[in-house]
């Protein structure tokens, strides 16, 4: 079904192209989101895939690879829009200084905080790694192909961004060395 | 339950949280730009012509903008040294026309004889008879006797008049019936200096 469409769009078919978009845009707006973190950026990125998709299928050799091309498109779309806003943003990370006590419900919560706060600390390219890896479910081999790297350089890669993603939860759940007021060291 | 898959379990559900389930709603949006958008041509795109494997492993992409400067500036030194080397290595043309055999035929005195174009190697084809004073450059190996035009043997303005174009057209022989004519705009120098001298 799905390849008919891609023939038919290929060929110029706009409704086509359009049953296409509709099928894939939930994805790569999620996608997107985490690979950016930023809902404006994640959305000009998705535009900017579909439009390119639509403007270069003609050009993909085999329709059945359409999912793994799009993605591909994704993917350097997002880093586009890295590049263009690193050049006109500074990131100011601002680190929590007091730590109070906290039950399980809330320590759950400070689990995703530090999550997130891993999660956005590393790079575009391991956070479409692990997005395309974790959330969307493709194989290693098929996210090697989308972000054009050696299988051996994603499977490191992905290791340390895990790692990293780990350290993060692990410095989170070190015991903190309280200090009475007023008492030295 | 290990660490690792409680890592797991909370970072894949961290990931379906943070992706969340709306619908986005700017797919009108993105259609009106690709109806605007014009479709590439299939045969514009590298990858449809490299193999799958090339192209699709992204091998190409990466490629950083200082490389491909490289690639331009060392394709365009090869292309510097292949012009300086092809122009280096231009021989002259080769003789053409009636001088194609190297060789140029002239009357001296009663003989007809033939020189290299520079001169040298000169040789006595033929003793000619009198009155047969007038030859075609091209007719070397048979000689056109020419109507007698009344231009004694021997006279040195008769001698230059042979060698300018177009003067008088030889009858029978030349079977392309050119007239005399300079093939390389000066005769061989002891022909020069023998006639013009």
């Amino acid at each position: 079904m799905q390849q008919d469409l891609v023939e038919r769009a290929r060929r110029g078919d706009h409704d086509a192209f359009a049953a296409l978009a509709a099928a894939a845009i939930l994805q790569l707006d999620a996608a997107a989101r985490l690979i950016l973190r930023d809902p404006e950026q994640a959305k000009d990125a998705v535009q900017e895939t579909l439009v390119r998709a639509w403007r270069d299928l003609p050009t993909l050799r085999s329709p059945a690879r359409f999912d793994a091309w799009l993605h591909r498109l994704l993917y350097r779309s997002c880093i586009d829009e890295v590049r263009r806003l690193r050049r006109h943003r500074f990131d100011v990370d601002l680190t929590p200084i007091d730590h109070p006590d906290l039950d399980d419900a809330t320590a759950v919560m400070a689990d995703r905080d530090q999550l997130e706060r891993g999660f956005s600390r590393l790079d575009a390219e391991a956070r479409a790694l692990i997005v395309l890896h974790h959330y969307l479910d493709l194989p290693l081999p098929e996210v090697a192909i989308a972000l054009g790297i050696p299988l051996g350089t994603a499977k490191s890669r992905l290791h340390r961004a895990l790692q990293a993603m780990r350290a993060a939860l692990d410095a989170d759940a070190r015991p903190r060395v309280e200090f009475a007021e007023g008492q030295p060291a | 339950m290990t660490a690792h898959d409680d890592f797991n379990a909370m970072f894949s559900d961290w990931l379906d949280d943070q992706a969340g389930r709306g619908a986005p709603d700017y797919l009108d949006e993105i259609l009106v730009r690709t109806i605007r958008t014009r479709q590439r041509p299939a045969w514009s795109s590298l990858e449809r012509w490299l193999p799958v494997q090339l192209t699709f492993s992204g091998r190409l992409a990466p490629i950083p903008r200082l490389a491909w400067i490289m690639v331009v500036l060392a394709m365009l030194v090869l292309a510097a040294a292949a012009l300086l080397v092809v122009g280096v290595g231009q021989r002259r043309l080769p003789h053409f026309g009636a001088a194609a055999n190297g060789q140029i035929a002239f009357v001296d005195g009663g003989n007809l004889k033939v020189a290299a174009a520079d001169g040298t190697n000169s040789s006595t084809l033929t003793v000619l008879p009198d009155g047969a004073e007038r030859f075609d450059l091209r007719a070397r190996r048979h000689p056109v006797r020419l109507p007698d035009d009344g231009i004694r043997p021997g006279d040195r303005r008769h001698q230059r008049r042979r060698l300018e174009p177009d003067r008088r057209r030889p009858r029978g022989g030349d079977r392309d019936r050119r007239s005399v004519r300079l093939v390389a705009g000066q005769p061989p120098t002891h022909l020069h200096d023998r006639h013009r001298g």
